[in-house]
Parts: C-alpha cells; structure tokens; sequence
C-alpha cells in the first residue's frame, strides 16, 4: 500500500514538475495560437468574462484567455492596467479595472479606457443585527466614526465594528463614493484586502459593517446581509436614478495601440447580450457610450 | 596427588563448582552495590530526562503561544474587541477556527485591564497572569488553576504598534500528564506546595507533608530517593515537580536479582556436576574397568567383558580389549588341553593305555596316605606274562604288542574303579589295590590269572594262550610313602620271581621266607 502511495506521490510530483506553470502557459498560448487574446484584471472581470467568453470568442473568432480568477496571475486593477500596456500586435492584451482612473493615470501610462458599467457598492453587515436600513449619512457617519454603536442608529447596543478596504487609494470613485478619503475613515477599524476578507471579518462579527462590490458571489455560509440605503436596494436602476449612492465604475483599458481584434472585444463586451445579461443578473449598469 | 584421572576429574570438577558459585557469590556482592549506586544514577538521570523534556514542553507551549500572538487575524479582532468593545464571540469564532487545532487546554486574552477577553471562565487564568507579571517577566511559570497545576506560556500582543494585552495558553498537569512522564522516567512523579503533595503517581501519598531531608523522603514507612525536577519561573509559593524513587522497590528489585543469582548458582552447580557425572560415566568408569581387568589379566585371570556401542574412542579401545581377552582365553584352553595331553601321555603306556611307571611315583605316597588315614591295606600285584619272548618269537612282535594289549584291557576289566593299573616295562604289571585285609589283593590276583588263562588272543587267525604269573606284596603302613613302594615293589617283585620258579601262571604272595631267599639268591649272584 504506501509502495502504491509512494509511486503516486512520485507521478504527481513529477507531473507538477513537467507540466508547464501559469506563466508558461500563457505564453505557450501565445507562441502556438495567434488566435489568443489575453487580459487580466480586479475580480469582477471573473464574473464578466466567464459569462461573455462565448459570445465574444463567437465574434471575434478569436480564443480569449482571461489571468486571475484560477492562475492567480494578474489579479488587481494593476494587473489589468500592466496587461493593457504590454499590449503588441504579436500579443494581443488588455485589461479590467474596478475604478475610474485617473487623468493623470491615463496619461501617464498611455492608455484607453472603455467603461463597462457602473457596479454597485454594497453595504454589508451581520445577518444578526436587527437594522435592514441605513442613510446614506448614517453609513457615512459611521464608516467616518462619527456612530460608534448601533443603538445611536436605533439597533442594538453594539459597538459598531467598521471593516473597511481601501484598495486602489490614489484613484477617484469607488469606495470614495462612501467617504471621499481613506484618512477620512474611522482609525478603528479592521482593513481587509480583499473582498473575501471583508465578507469573512462582517460574519465574524455580529456588530460589524462593510462594503464590496455588487459582483461578488456570496456563499451559503456567509453570515451577512445587505442593507438598503436611504431606502433603496443598491440595483442598477437606482443607480441611474441616483437613488443609490455607493457605486464604483468597471471598465476595460487597452494601451493607445490596441488591434483591430482586441478593439472588437471589448466592443462586445461593451454592448454584448452576453454582458447584457450579466449586468442584469449583477445589478451592473451599462455605461455603454452608444447608449 | 592427582595420578589418576578419575581424582584429576573430581579435582577439576571440584573446581569448576567453587569457580562458578565464587564467580555468582562475586556478582551477587558486587550487583548489590552496583545496582544501588545504578538507582542513584538512574534518578539523578531520570531528574535530568525530565527536566529536559519539560523544558522542550515549555518552549513548544511558547512557541504555540507566540503563534497566536502574531497572527495579523488574532490582533485584529484582538484590537477590536479591546479598544471597539466588539463582542469577544468574533475572537471566539477566529480563534476556533484557526488554532483550534493547537495541542492546547486553555487560552485566555488577557488585557491590558487584566480581564479575560475571550472566556470568563478562565478568569482565574488571567489573575495569575497578571499576578505573574507583577514579579517577573519570565515567559513561562506554573499555576494552581482551577483544573489543576498549569504550565502557562504568555505573549505580549499589540496591534499595529497599539498593545493590546497578553495572549496566554496553558498545558494542565493533572494525572494523565504524570503517568505519561512517569513512563519516561519509572518511579514516582510527586507535585508538591507549601510541602504537601498536591497530586502524585503514588495516590496514597496525595495531601500528605512532603519535606525531604537528603534527597530521601519517608511516605508511608517506605523510602524514596527523591529529586526536584526544576520547572520554569518557579517561586516559593509556586508548586514543585519531585522525582522519587522507592528503595522498597529497588531493593525488591535486588531480591529478585539476587533470587535469580541463587537459581543461577544452584543450575549452574547442577550443570557442573551433571557434567562431571556424565564425564565419570562415560570415560572414567569404562577406563576403570579396562584398569581391573587389566590387573586381574597380569595376575593371570583372563575375565570377561561385555561389549558396548562403539560410541566413543574408550567404548571402542573396550571392545578392542574385550576381543584380545577372548583371543588369550581360546589360546589358553588350547593350551591347556595341549598340556593334559601331555600329561597324560606323560603318565600313559601308550600300547596299553594304562598309567606307566612315572604315575605310580605320583599316585603312590596318595594312595599309601589313604590307606594310612583308613587302615586299610594297600596292595601291590606284580604281574609277568608267561613265555612272552616265545609268543615274539613265534608270531612275531606285533602279535607280541596285540597280546599286551589284550593283557591291558583285561586288567582294566578285572580291576576295580578305584584301582590303578600300571606297565612296568615290556611283559610285566603292577596293580595297587586298596582293601580292607590283605586277601583282597591274592582274590584279585587270581581272578586276573584265570580271566587272562579264559580268554586267548587270536591274531591272524591263531589263537595265543596267555597266562601270567602273580606276585602279591602289602604295603607297610607304618613306613613312609617312598619306603613304603620300594619295599611293596621290592617284596612283590619277590613273590613274582617265585611264582616264576615254581612254574608259572600262578600266584604267590610274598612272605619273609621268600625274602630270605631272595637275599640268599641275591648274595650268591
């Protein structure tokens, strides 16, 4: 029996040891299939792109390749903006971003941006804590420090535990649509980095509070809820109403030199039905310029 | 001394024996002395093992401790629930979730206030970490608990360069954890404060004083050789750990040492003498044997010896010797029947088979003896066959032979058993024969003369008369053996020269005339 187990554990190792890594892969695509176009980029683009592949490897004719959700490769807004610049001809690359950049930014590193849709910041707590509610001011207040226990906000006598994740400071939008500075946030607080993180630490913790983006896939296990602001559910349409405050912009980036094939993608995924439908299942507003 | 082998054996297995019991006798001393002094070693060494295997158990609780307190998590929700005031099932849930596995009893998060964060159960585990802390600033010391003597290992813990508190873990000393180092060490595990055993290994020495005086401790009439096992930021009021050794029991132990050395001696003592018995069997008394018989052999005995399975070299030298006895006594009895051969040739006419001269010098002084002790008369018939040169003459000397043959056998047929019958040379006789008077002797004469005179010789088919003339003496009792034959010869031999003279085949007993006519004849010739 271990003289089985042995031999297996020796294929494994040598299997793990011959087969070609993430990085190598992807190159391997791109040296034996010019057909491949490659991004990378923040999470949501997992969402999206695992829901559209079809439909645009059906338009482009082209294999789409997306890093990050299984290789752990080029995961991040950064990842996805170092995509877009590595961008050639012979290696056709783009990128996600879960943020507005910057002008200086796009300046800077020479890039298109292509808005996707506008993705709702949810405000998370505990599934235990009696409020389903909250004011745009109240969240604001609280994230800032200004309510330090959930009875000031008529909820049980808790004191308030603030979870937050500020990624991507030096850029506008997104959590900044909550509070516009990270210095502006409570100094008591659990700072996660990453939304699994943040989902994790608000189950923890009966009193706590705070915020991911409407793409993420919550799990069966998962102890939290999501409030509605000012009354309103954080949906698309509110979104465009203006009902709902928290939100952050999803876009694809290409450097000023993309193909004619890369362009074509991220024109589908623009206005796609595939995304379409994406956007509808994840409460995503289209930010598409012909609309 | 030792000129034997059977004594050399004796000696040899004699000093065997005293060899093996002074060689058992020397052990049994001096495994004694070595096996208290090995106890001393042992427990000094016992006192060493432990005390470095509980130094190993408080680092690794130091190390679980440390753990804990650098987990970026554990600060966290640490940070929360002391400086927020979150509730403490958050740290709870984290806790359990990540280092519920940790080979732990209790942990408390001690803050900077002195509460117990995360169990008020272990409260009293928070007091003495604080209490700890005023007086020391050891990682490690030892508690009474409420469960018992605890091992506590405490970290600092901060969040973000904020301190936050102590992060204490603890590993329960109770009876489990005893027995698991009284199977490393042996003898008897003791914790002892404010000098009584608080819990033991030894049950019944539980709640009673424990003051040792010389490493040695007296608990219920029995004496322990006891060590103090140093534990880690012990103080005076903390408890101690005490390694004890029960000389009851060592010296069960050198009673079942020297037990089995009093066996070993008695087996061993068995062994060398069954080996010396077996030897004795198996060389010395074959060798024994050899050495009887060869004495009885030079002494003239060829005795016989049984045969054995040539297992061996002196089993087969045995049979060897046993066939050359066989072979001597067949020579011998040859011999011997060679030798009465001889003899009675010797003594034999060899024509008549009657006893010759020579045998009547050996037989007479025994028959004249007899006739001595029984006074009975002892007489000597002289007999001559008649005309024996004409019967030569005429028919020839083997006729001659035939008729002295004849004459012979009739002589034995005449005679009694108890009779003895001689030829004296050519033709003449001499019968001795024992009566009770003196007419024994002429009855037996004339029967002789007249069967001889029945009974002719017939040789080539001519009958040949015979007759024989007689001369009848008695032997003088009253002379010695040699007087006597010389006189019975002398006197018989008269009487036969008489019956001669007067014709012939006739019997004439001798009387002193015929000898005075002898003696006239014989000075005259």
């Amino acid at each position: 029996m271990k003289l089985v187990q042995r031999a297996a554990s020796i294929s494994l190792v040598a299997l793990f040891i011959l087969a070609p890594g993430p990085g190598a892969a992807a190159n391997n695509h791109a040296l034996d299939n010019d057909n491949v176009l490659m991004g990378a980029g923040a999470h949501f683009a997992w969402i999206l792109f695992d829901a559209i592949k079809a439909d645009l490897e059906a338009k482009t004719g082209r294999k789409t390749i997306l890093f990050g959700q299984n290789s752990m490769l080029g995961v991040g807004c950064n990842a996805g903006i170092k995509a877009a610049k590595q961008g050639t001809k012979s290696r056709e690359t783009f990128g996600f971003v879960c943020c507005p950049l910057s002008d200086e930014e796009i300046e800077k590193e020479q890039l298109i941006v292509y808005p996707l849709a506008k993705e709702p910041i949810l405000i998370l707590t505990h599934k235990d804590n009696p409020l389903d509610n909250l004011s745009a001011d109240d969240v604001r207040a609280i994230f800032r420090g200004d309510k330090l226990n959930w009875n000031e906000l008529g909820g049980a006598d808790k004191p308030i535990v603030v979870v937050t994740r500020l990624h991507c400071k030096k850029r506008p939008g997104h959590w900044k649509t909550i509070l516009p500075d990270a210095k502006a946030f409570r100094q008591e607080r659990l700072n996660v980095k990453s939304a699994a993180a943040m989902v994790q630490r608000v189950s923890d913790f009966t009193s706590a509070i705070g915020h991911t983006g409407a793409t993420w896939k919550f799990k069966a296990g998962d102890n939290v809820k999501i409030l509605t602001v000012d009354g309103y559910k954080p949906t698309a349409e509110n979104l465009r109403s203006g009902k709902y405050p928290f939100y952050r912009q999803l876009s694809a980036i290409t450097n000023h030199n993309p193909t004619p094939d890369v362009v074509k993608l991220i024109k589908q995924a623009q206005t796609g039905a595939a995304f379409r439908k994406v956007a509808q299942q994840y409460e995503l507003l289209p930010l598409n310029p012909l609309q | 001394m030792l000129s034997t082998y059977r004594a050399r054996l004796i000696f040899y297995t004699s000093l065997l024996t005293l060899f093996l019991l002074a060689t058992l006798a020397y052990t049994y001393v001096y495994s004694r002395n070595a096996i208290l002094e090995q106890a001393e070693n042992n427990i000094t060494n016992t006192a060493r093992l432990l005390t470095g295997n509980i130094e190993m158990e408080e680092n690794e609780l130091l190390h679980y401790a440390e753990v804990i307190r650098d987990d970026p998590r554990i600060q966290e929700y640490m940070f929360m629930v002391t400086k927020v005031g979150a509730e403490q099932n958050a740290l709870r849930r984290l806790f359990e979730r990540n280092f519920g596995w940790l080979p732990i009893e209790r942990f408390v998060f001690v803050d900077l206030n002195g509460q117990a964060q995360l169990d008020t159960q272990n409260a009293d585990l928070a007091n003495a970490v604080q209490e700890h802390l005023k007086y020391s600033e050891n990682e490690i010391f030892y508690t009474q608990g409420s469960q018992g003597l605890e091992l506590v290992a405490w970290a600092p813990i901060a969040y973000q360069g904020t301190p936050l508190g102590t992060v204490a873990v603890t590993h329960i000393l109770n009876s489990g954890w005893l027995s698991q180092h009284q199977n490393y060490s042996g003898g008897h595990l003791f914790i002892e404060k404010n000098n009584v055993v608080q819990l033991s290994t030894l049950p019944q020495s539980e709640g009673k004083t424990f003051l040792p005086r010389d490493n040695t401790l007296v608990i219920d009439d029995d004496i322990y050789q006891v060590r103090a096992i140093p534990l880690s930021g012990e103080g005076m009021s903390s408890p101690h750990l005490w390694h004890g050794l029960s000389e009851q029991e060592m010296l069960n132990q050198l009673t079942r040492h020297s037990q089995l050395i009093l066996a070993l001696a008695i087996l061993g003592g068995l062994a060398v003498l069954t080996m010396g018995l077996m030897i004795a069997r198996n060389f010395n008394r074959p060798l024994s044997q050899l050495m009887h018989i060869t004495k009885a052999v030079t002494q003239g005995a060829l005795p016989t010896m049984g045969r054995a399975a040539e297992t061996n070299e002196i089993n087969t030298l045995a049979n060897r010797f046993s066939e050359m006895l066989q072979s001597l006594r067949e020579k011998q009895e040859e011999i011997d029947r060679v030798h009465k051969r001889l003899e009675e040739s010797a003594i034999t006419d060899s024509l008549t088979g009657l006893h010759n001269r020579r045998y009547l010098k050996q037989i007479f002084p025994k028959l004249f003896a007899q006739a001595q002790r029984e006074l009975h008369c002892l007489s000597g018939l002289m007999l001559d066959l008649d005309y024996f040169k004409r019967i030569n003459d005429r028919h020839g000397h083997l006729a001659g032979d035939l008729c002295l043959a004849h004459m012979g056998q009739i002589l034995k047929e005449s005679c009694r058993a108890s009779d003895y019958v001689f030829r004296m040379g050519g033709e003449e006789f001499l019968i001795l024969s024992m009566s009770d008077s003196t007419l024994g002797g002429e009855l037996l004469a004339e029967k002789i003369r007249s069967a001889l005179r029945k009974n002719p010789v017939t040789y080539k088919q001519t009958r040949i008369c015979m007759t024989t003339s007689i001369g009848v003496s008695v032997a003088d009792n009253n002379l010695d053996a040699e007087a006597a034959l010389t006189n019975l010869l002398f006197q018989a031999d008269k009487a036969l020269y008489a019956a001669k003279n007067k014709g012939r085949n006739r019997v004439i007993i001798y009387n002193h005339s015929l000898y005075s006519t002898s003696t006239t004849q014989d000075a005259m010739s």
